[in-house]
């Protein structure tokens, strides 16, 4: 019997041994991977038997091929123990980031619809209010004269205008967001479309004297959707001319870069603070006064917040990819899209 | 006799709006609020045209314009719709109305529409304006409205058929998209990128390289113009 506590309290010291060790390497070791923690704790307790069979073997006067017998089989039980621990251990520690990857991702969508509710809310009262205001000052004949009246009327009109396009904007952009785009993919001329997308933002450029530069030829041909991609040049040109003061220059250009194609818009907007720069495509997002639309745009300004979110969802849907940096005076704006084959 | 249009909408301020500026045009307006009373009136008394709302109650504007297509006098079709998908559908084959507008509209853009798809659908003096244009292999017969390249007869739809015409009519001359929807497609506004699409899909009919077209061709930052082959 007294062997027996013995054996028991030889092991247990043995034991202890290697879990005051284990405990040291792991307060070592905080704030290390999960993976790492996992194989130390594993490591411990497989050492911690490995060690109390081999003191107490030592003691037992086996014959050494009766030892080698027990520590091999030991150290077999101890490999395979290690090996399974160390390849559980990673995924668990693998489940354990996709589930704080997926909380972060959670968290950023529900940010972003907070914010599109805040700004929907925004946009859509302001010109609702000036309707609302309009309409009873006419109701009540507050405005008389036949020249504000007439004005009244059609100031009612362009603002109706403007809301109708903010909610076309807010139903592409659900659409997008909830996958329900359905693109009919076909080999499109980059070409075409920036020439029509050129052709509808001359006039406004026009007026505020702003060049619109572009090659005439030369231009790659892209596998897209045509009219999702015309909104895409069509916002970016628009954006590009609403920020860039007057008298400045909007360039486009394209190349083929491997098996994508590039676009590019840059404009001379006197660049977007560095911080604002991944906030750019946010929904909603609002840059520094720097970035403020002008007013008196002739009304085109509606859908400010919402136009570059729509831009990336489009060229995203396309497996795409858009980017915009600081280049010398203004911002460059970078589609990539899959080059139609040729 | 003026020529009687119903309007088929449960709006109270739409519909009313557009009655009157169809009356001002000289039209004999009728209105009913649901499905089961146009589907009803137009069999009582089949109108030139019907102006037909999609969201209404009983039965929807989508079923109407089925049932209304079944009808062997075949009358025209104005959708209101809502934006989105729904267009499509409707102007696809299988619902076929004859033009659509989406909410909100503008009720002088109907007008004219109506007007457009009016003088389409049976007014038109087809024998005034028939007309054969060729080009370098092309043959555009407006009359009988039938398109030859090389002595094949090309699979045009209604809308690729006017454009054609339009810009062969006009060879050399650049157009803007807008005034393309205007001319060729009777809108004084819309989606210009229906041009667009229309002039990629004649392309890929009629040139022998739709990659590097030479009668279609796009002048840059304009429009697109009738490039003659036969110089």
């Amino acid at each position: 019997m007294a062997d027996l506590a013995l054996i028991f309290g030889a092991a247990l010291g043995a034991a202890c041994c290697v879990g005051l060790l284990g405990a040291g390497a792991l307060r070592l070791l905080r704030g290390r991977s999960i993976t790492v923690h996992i194989s130390v704790l594993l490591a411990m307790t497989v050492t911690a038997v490995a060690a109390g069979v081999a003191v107490i073997a030592e003691a037992m006067f086996l014959s050494p091929h009766d030892l080698e017998v027990v520590l091999i089989t030991v150290s077999a039980a101890a490999l395979v123990s290690l090996a399974v621990g160390w390849l559980f251990g990673r995924r668990l520690a693998a489940a354990a980031v996709w589930a704080d990857q997926a909380r972060e991702r959670e968290r950023r969508i529900e940010k972003g619809r907070r914010d599109l509710v805040a700004w929907v809310s925004h946009d859509l009262r302001t010109p609702l209010a000036g309707l609302r205001a309009m309409a009873e000052a006419l109701e009540d004949g507050v405005v008389a004269d036949p020249a504000t009246v007439h004005e009244y009327h059609r100031r009612v009109r362009v603002e109706t205008d403007r809301m109708t396009r903010l909610v076309d904007d807010l139903f592409e952009l659900s659409r997008i967001n909830a996958g329900a785009l359905r693109l009919s993919l076909s080999a499109v001329p980059l070409g075409d479309v920036v020439s029509d997308a050129l052709a509808g933002t001359a006039p406004l450029a026009a007026a505020r004297r702003i060049r619109l530069v572009a090659a005439e030829s030369g231009w790659p041909t892209v596998t897209a959707s045509e009219p999702e991609l015309a909104r895409v040049v069509g916002n970016l040109l628009l954006n590009a001319v609403r920020y860039t003061p007057d008298d400045g220059t909007v360039r486009v250009d394209a190349g083929r870069d491997g098996d994508a194609a590039w676009l590019a818009v840059a404009d001379t907007c006197g660049g977007i603070p560095e911080a604002d720069l991944p906030r750019l495509f946010d929904v909603a997002f609002r840059g520094e006064p720097a970035r403020t639309p002008r007013s008196g745009n002739g009304g085109v300004e509606g859908s400010g917040g919402l136009g570059l979110a729509i831009v990336r969802g489009l060229v995203e849907a396309h497996g795409g990819r858009v980017d915009v940096r600081n280049v010398a005076g203004g911002c460059r704006f970078v589609v990539r899209l899959p080059l139609a084959d040729g | 006799m003026a020529q009687r249009v119903l309007v088929v909408d449960d709006d109270r301020t739409v519909s009313d709006v557009v009655c009157r500026y169809l009356e001002h045009a000289g039209y004999q307006v009728d209105h009913v609020a649901d499905g089961a009373a146009a589907l009803a009136a137009v069999a009582a008394a089949p109108p030139q045209l019907v102006v037909l709302d999609v969201m209404l109650p009983g039965v929807d504007g989508l079923e109407v314009c089925r049932r209304l297509r079944e009808r062997p006098d075949g009358v025209p079709i104005v959708m209101l719709t809502a934006r989105g998908d729904e267009a499509d559908r409707i102007l696809g084959l299988q619902l076929g109305a004859d033009d659509y507008l989406s909410k909100p509209f503008s009720p002088r853009e109907l007008v004219l529409r109506v007007r457009s798809v009016l003088r389409r659908a049976g007014g038109e003096p087809a024998a005034a304006t028939a007309e054969v244009l060729t080009d370098g292999g092309l043959t555009v017969e407006t009359g009988p409205r039938v398109a030859r390249l090389h002595g094949r007869e090309l699979a045009l739809t209604l809308r690729e058929f006017d454009l054609l015409a339009h810009l062969m009519r006009h060879p050399a001359r650049a157009f803007r998209r807008a005034e393309l929807l205007e001319r060729v497609w009777g809108w004084s506004f819309g989606d210009q990128s229906t041009v667009t699409v229309h002039v990629r899909r004649l392309r890929e009919k009629i040139e022998a390289d739709p990659a590097d077209p030479r009668r279609i061709v796009t002048v840059w930052g304009v429009g697109y113009r009738y490039e003659p082959v036969d110089g």
